[in-house]
């Protein structure tokens, strides 16, 4: 990762501490939503996907909602390559993130 | 409930997703609230049965109860719970399902932690205000008067009241009925850390022997035929604030071994219920009897007694408290009159009638004969002939007599000292030199007479021994033709 594609994210500091459990399981969402999509489990994508919509956001990361509006979106239309293609982006944002804590 | 008292409340948070749970919590104690969270309605509604939060957030869309049935629930246990809903969707029928079942606001997911704190903040305050409110609108119904202290003897009372009133004790009021006994329970609550949370009172006497413990301790779903909903009790309803019980003495001894219990141990079990349940209260009682008497008796719990017995209380009778006569009755001609539409005068006239009637009914009588005083005045100032005929019945020589005592002395009314000259007072007889049972009211005239001489002729002395209201005393006397010196004597 160079340092010119990173993300910066400013999040408050009084949820800076949960964090790191909160990227580490979009992580993890990003590495399941491909196979679930494979094993058509829609359900389980459409609520991973919906989870994200209305976490990402309330976490301080507005691109974690959009993109689980997209998996959410995918899921109900069964189009598993939507799927796989917003997961991929996520493990992508994922990867080039960087938090800064904000006292607000 | 067991938030302290500097935090801006105690809020449940009810969402499946542990992620909201967590953050909501971090923004929430962030903001000073104390937090508790849930995962679903089930362990929330659980939860209510040990703690009365200041606001809930609850997730719409949850698995199991589901939120619109949690939130019909919170709202048959609590009106006034101020209850948040959080949904990721706008489906418009739900919000408006919850908002006509109570809800008093919704956020959308992503939660904006501003909005979240602000709508809380409010939530909170409209809680507490509702609460205030229906405190206020309580007291609204209750007897309406204030401590008027311009009489030594009440002045003792209000002296042991402030100091007893910052702690926790628990207090045992004893008076008359009529003198006031709830008010001081008031002003006690009204004087202590508890004052911003609820006085829940209870007249024991009131309430019929068998819904007693229901009403005490409520009740679960089905415990009994006509049980069809959950209630909770005096004790939970009192959590945080005063618990008021009036007439103890007239508990049966079966319910007094349940509230020793439950007043030792701080815990108790709804009717029909096995959960044990705490409250935070702080506890009051009242009598107009004599419980040390009736301990003696059997009737009451010795174990019990020392339990509510912690510190005793005086309420002074009214008879005892005279210089409060004419200050209490132009307080109560002034809250009548704005009640009544029309300016209320009392004549002086009228005022001596006040002052020199016995009163055996206490402050609720001296009320009640305002406001009939009032009410036949019409507009117009009271005079004696609008007050209650039984206040104008002609006095009798010995009425006139005054006691030594200085409480009983009436500052409009310079005090007479005529002392009694009782004559022929031998010890009781009830039967004659021939063996001859006497009459009942042949032995009544011997007590009164015996009871004036031990007494040296206070009044006050003879009716507290004798066990009889003023009034009847009077009338005795006069019937038996005991009358002072100055009248002659024994006639």
């Amino acid at each position: 990762m160079s340092e010119r594609s990173a993300i910066r994210v400013s999040i408050s500091s009084v949820v800076m501490p949960l964090i790191p459990d909160f990227l580490e399981a979009r992580a993890e969402d990003a590495v399941r939503i491909p196979a679930l999509a494979d094993a058509r489990d829609y359900a389980e994508v459409r609520r991973l996907g919906h989870n994200m919509k209305g976490n990402g956001a309330a976490y301080g990361f507005v691109f974690i909602t959009e993109i689980g509006a997209e998996i959410e979106r995918a899921a109900h239309d069964e189009d598993g390559s939507k799927a796989n293609a917003a997961a991929a982006r996520l493990s992508d944002y994922l990867t080039r993130v960087i938090v800064v804590a904000v006292d607000q | 409930m067991k938030h302290n008292r500097d935090s801006q409340g105690l809020v449940l948070v009810v969402d499946d997703e542990r992620l909201i749970q967590r953050i909501v919590r971090a923004w929430l104690e962030d903001a000073g609230y104390v937090v508790e969270t849930f995962g679903c309605g089930e362990d929330c509604l659980a939860a209510l049965d040990r703690v009365l939060p200041d606001a809930i957030v609850l997730d719409l869309s949850m698995p199991g109860l589901g939120g619109l049935e949690t939130l019909r629930q919170i709202k048959v246990r609590s009106q006034h719970l101020p209850v948040v809903m959080l949904t990721a969707d706008l489906s418009v029928n739900s919000v408006v399902s919850a908002m006509n079942l109570g809800a008093y606001d919704y956020l959308t997911k992503p939660i904006d932690p501003a909005k979240l704190t602000t709508t809380l903040r409010n939530a909170v305050q409209h809680c507490h205000l509702s609460v205030k409110l229906a405190h206020l609108e309580r007291a609204a119904e209750g007897t309406g008067y204030g401590l008027t202290c311009h009489s030594p003897a009440m002045k003792e009372t209000l002296v042991a009241l402030n100091r007893v009133a910052a702690g926790d004790i628990t207090v045992l009021i004893q008076g008359e009925s009529g003198a006031g006994k709830e008010l001081v329970a008031r002003a006690i609550h009204s004087h202590s850390s508890r004052r911003d949370g609820p006085f829940v009172a209870l007249n024991c006497a009131a309430i019929p022997e068998t819904l007693q413990e229901s009403e005490l301790f409520g009740f679960e779903k089905g415990a009994f035929t006509g049980a069809e909903q959950r209630r909770i009790g005096r004790f939970e309803e009192a959590d945080q604030g005063t618990l008021f019980l009036d007439e103890v003495g007239e508990l049966s001894l079966g319910l007094q071994a349940k509230l020793l219990r439950a007043i030792q141990e701080r815990a108790f079990s709804r009717v029909g219920g096995n959960k044990e349940i705490r409250s935070n209260y702080r506890l009051l009682v009242a009598t107009h009897q004599p419980l040390q008497s009736l301990v003696a008796q059997g009737k009451f719990r010795e174990d019990f007694y020392f339990r509510i017995a912690v510190f005793e209380l005086e309420v002074p009778p009214l008879r005892a408290r005279r210089e409060d006569i004419a200050p209490l009755a132009r307080h109560f001609a002034s809250e009548f009159a704005e009640a009544l539409g029309h300016a209320a005068e009392l004549s002086n006239a009228a005022l001596e009638v006040l002052l020199s009637y016995s009163w055996p009914g206490n402050v609720r009588e001296l009320k009640n004969a305002v406001h009939r005083g009032l009410v036949s005045a019409n507009g117009s100032t009271v005079q004696p002939e609008h007050l209650p005929p039984r206040l104008l019945q002609p006095t009798s020589p010995v009425a006139a007599v005054t006691e030594s005592s200085p409480a009983a002395t009436s500052p409009s009314l310079p005090p007479k000292e005529v002392p009694l000259t009782v004559a022929g007072a031998e010890a009781i007889a009830v039967v004659d030199k021939a063996g001859v049972g006497l009459s009942m009211e042949a032995i009544e005239r011997q007590a009164i007479l015996c009871a004036l001489t031990r007494n040296e002729g206070v009044l006050a002395k003879v009716v507290k021994e004798l066990g009889i209201g003023r009034t009847t005393l009077y009338r005795k006397m006069k019937k038996f033709q005991i009358a002072s010196e100055e009248s002659g004597g024994e006639v």
